[in-house]
């Protein structure tokens, strides 16, 4: 049944029947019919948003702590974004894959960015924050930044880590990141002859 | 990357997958890093094999299509390489191999993803792209047919039909038989993404017509680069390539009115331009687009020395630029003064036995150093040159310091070189051009010294690739050159002074090793003193001296020239050749 002309029939009908005097004033059902109009929320830009939508979000983390962060913070992960504008009425949003300190951070960082003047280049905030993280909770941070759909904060993330691997022999990789050669003699050997010989990029 | 900035290593837990398969499978390019990741551990290595984009393999016969499809099996982009470099010249049996078929099985079986491929000097069937084109066609983005050959137009067609989404066609310098010209067509008509389409350097024919059609339809067309057909049917092409950037081919007739070359207006983006057979009276076309132009193909003009000088001062935004020699000294010295941002210079020879070329036509140490001083960006430089000098080398070794392609041959025209031998000067380019990753040098006997090639041996850092003609004066230099070039992977010698020995010995000594080529050198009958260097993994081709016809392309057989014997040896991990031709003798130990 299409909302629309209902609401239109109740205004016809109102001289007759004031119950139904009111227009739905209930968000949710303000949502639900742009919804069914076909418009598509996601392209709704946040300046022309509609009232109902909420100032602030709440997150939630895995250990279900939360978090209170404004609406254009929060918009700099995909997962949030959808969560809000597609008018499910997910508040708050749970992201129960990312523990609370590691939250913690993400939210740092997209408070960083959104508060960035027109044209001004965080590369130097970006390296020293992350520099600052241990190793276990930088690669948390990444995995995060995945699953969150923040493209900015994989992208840098990512590229930090990309840099630290760059340039490191096969031997330093091991020893910075703890991890111990499973391979047999053979086996290593096999593999650098393929990618002496055979394979390059 | 500061070492003591870096975050602590962990104490405790592992990195958690879904972080390393997006770091590895985004920011982890570099084939030195990819390699160093996938040795790590077994976790590591898997996640390198599920998420390496691309693939390379330099020689095809040194791994099987099955073992590249079990390491990469989500693989999105192959090169392979088929016939030695030397196949460019003339040099390699036309038979000799590279056949793709067995790649194209192995794709069609169990390579879903991969959406590019280029197949560079190999012998490609219409069957083998009827094959590719039924298991791929419908992802298919690129496909580079590069100097091929063993296909047709009916192959062309075939693609044309069911690459729907092909967005780069690239087919140039191979031969392909068939003279129909509608294959064209059947690209206009069924394709609409296509953006860059080379046929150059090939005999395919079209109508200009097909090519209007193509550019309406392919709203994306920023590269098109045709065979020949005469640049004044395409003035309806320039109209309705609005997004055209590059073009290249076409070809000027001489006898035709003068004013109907006049009335060709070029896309307002073009950027990239190369005529054939542009003469002196036709240059002034190409006059107003010259402030724009980023590349320069100047190689199959007609153009005299100062028509050079007069065009080239007007392109000072020029980032690559081809050319005959016939530029001259006095033409490099106005690349030296316009062209600042210049970081590609390829001179070729030019055509001297017919007399055509201009007597100011030749490039020295002069025109060298000009360009050195004036041209401080330079990354690549190919010339043909009649005359060099030591401080030529050493001008470009203090200025050209982003120098990582440097290729030199002296021509053998002039009897008497200014400055032979050229130890010294080699030295000094090896050592101040420190980013030189490959390096050709082609002389005559005196150019340089046994001690001179120990030089180049000693100093060649992180060179990986090298072509060396008449250098050296026994095989004492060899084998001191040997001592060095750690780095150097692949090695093509020419018309030097070697025994099979010591060439043998040199081939064990250099450690990086992994391809070798040598013709003319004391060549036996059998190649069996060769077999010194016999080891595991090691593919040695011998081919023995032979006859045949001098220009394939041109001439009908009378005249024949002797080609000397080659040595072709490379490290394999599928074993030994199955598929050798009689021209093709391997040579493996008893």
């Amino acid at each position: 049944m299409d909302m629309e002309d209902d609401t239109v029939q109740v205004r016809e009908n109102s001289a007759e029947d004031t119950e139904m005097l009111e227009l739905p004033k209930d968000p949710a059902e303000v949502k639900a019919s742009e919804f069914i109009k076909g418009e598509s929320s996601k392209e709704i830009p946040v300046e022309s948003q509609q009232p109902e939508l909420p100032e602030n979000v709440v997150l939630q983390s895995l250990e279900k702590e939360e978090f209170i962060i404004k609406l254009a913070v929060g918009q700099q992960s995909e997962i949030i974004k959808n969560a809000i504008l597609d008018g499910r009425g997910e508040n708050p949003v749970p992201l129960l894959n990312v523990s609370a300190p590691i939250l913690a951070k993400a939210i740092e960082f997209w408070k960083r960015h959104i508060d960035a003047a027109e044209g001004e280049d965080l590369t130097e905030w970006d390296k020293a924050f992350l520099g600052d993280l241990s190793q276990e909770v930088l690669f948390e941070l990444a995995a995060a930044a995945n699953y969150m759909e923040s493209k900015s904060l994989l992208d840098c993330t990512c590229k930090f880590i990309a840099d630290i691997i760059k340039e490191m022999k096969v031997e330093e990789v091991r020893d910075y990141f703890g991890i111990e050669c499973d391979f047999t003699e053979e086996e290593e050997r096999k593999m650098r002859e393929d990618n002496a010989w055979a394979f390059e990029q | 990357m500061d070492r003591t900035k870096l975050p602590r290593p962990a104490t405790c837990g592992e990195v958690p997958d879904v972080a390393l398969e997006c770091v590895l499978g985004g920011y982890v390019d570099d084939p030195r890093d990819r390699a160093a990741v996938s040795l790590v551990c077994r976790r590591w290595y898997r996640i390198d094999c599920l998420t390496r984009k691309h693939v390379t393999i330099a020689t095809c016969y040194a791994a099987t299509p099955r073992r590249l499809r079990l390491r990469f099996p989500r693989l999105e982009s192959l090169k392979l390489k088929g016939k030695p470099r030397a196949a460019m010249f003339n040099l390699i049996p036309e038979d000799w191999g590279g056949h793709v078929a067995p790649w194209i099985e192995e794709i069609a079986d169990g390579l879903d993803c991969l959406k590019a491929i280029h197949l560079r000097r190999m012998i490609v069937t219409d069957g083998d792209l009827a094959v590719l084109v039924r298991a791929r066609g419908h992802m298919l983005q690129s496909l580079k047919i590069d100097k091929c050959s063993g296909f047709s137009t009916d192959g062309l067609k075939i693609v044309s039909r069911s690459c729907r989404c092909l967005r780069t066609l690239f087919l140039e310098e191979s031969s392909i038989a068939g003279s129909d010209d509608d294959w064209l067509r059947e690209f206009a008509v069924n394709n609409s993404a296509l953006e860059s389409l080379n046929f150059y350097m090939t005999d395919l024919r079209i109508s200009p017509q097909d090519l209007e059609l193509l550019a309406r339809n392919c709203r994306s067309l920023t590269s098109l680069k045709i065979s020949e057909c005469d640049v004044s049917d395409l003035v309806g092409l320039f109209q309705t390539a609005a997004a055209l950037e590059e073009f290249g081919g076409g070809s000027f007739d001489d006898q035709r009115e003068g004013d109907k070359y006049e009335k060709i207006i070029f896309p307002k983006k073009l950027c990239s331009l190369g005529l054939i057979f542009m003469g002196t009276n036709q240059m002034s076309m190409i006059f107003p687009g010259c402030a724009a132009l980023k590349r320069l193909d100047l190689q199959y003009t007609f153009l005299s020395t100062e028509d050079h000088c007069q065009l080239i001062q007007r392109c000072p935004n020029l980032e690559v630029l081809e050319v005959r020699n016939v530029i001259g000294d006095r033409g490099l010295e106005v690349v030296a003064q316009t062209c600042k941002k210049l970081r590609r210079l390829r001179i070729e020879r030019g055509d001297d036995d017919q007399g055509l070329e201009d007597e100011q036509g030749k490039v020295s140490q002069v025109g060298l150093s000009a360009l050195a001083l004036g041209c401080p960006e330079l990354e690549y430089i190919a010339v043909y040159v009649s005359d060099i000098t030591n401080a030529a080398f050493e001008t470009i070794g203090t200025f050209s310091k982003k120098l990582c392609d440097f290729r030199l041959v002296l021509l053998d025209r002039e009897e008497r070189i200014t400055d032979l031998p050229l130890d010294n000067g080699v030295r000094s380019l090896l050592r101040g051009c420190t980013n030189l990753r490959r390096f050709a040098l082609y002389l005559r006997p005196g150019g340089l010294s046994d001690v001179g090639l120990g030089y180049i041996g000693e100093y060649s850092g992180n060179i990986q690739y090298m072509l060396l003609g008449n250098v050296g004066e026994s095989d004492l230099g060899l084998l001191c050159f040997a001592r060095g070039c750690l780095k150097l992977q692949k090695l093509e010698l020419r018309s030097c002074c070697f025994t099979e020995h010591s060439l043998a010995l040199a081939a064990l000594q250099l450690p990086s090793l992994r391809y070798l080529w040598v013709q003319g050198y004391k060549a036996s009958q059998t190649g069996r003193d060769l077999l010194a260097m016999a080891r595991p993994y090691w593919n040695i081709e011998f081919i023995p001296p032979r006859s045949q016809i001098a220009d394939p392309v041109n001439d009908d057989g009378r005249v024949r020239v002797e080609c000397q014997a080659q040595i072709l040896a490379y490290y394999s991990l599928a074993g030994k050749r199955l598929d050798c031709p009689e021209s093709v003798v391997p040579l493996h130990p008893e």
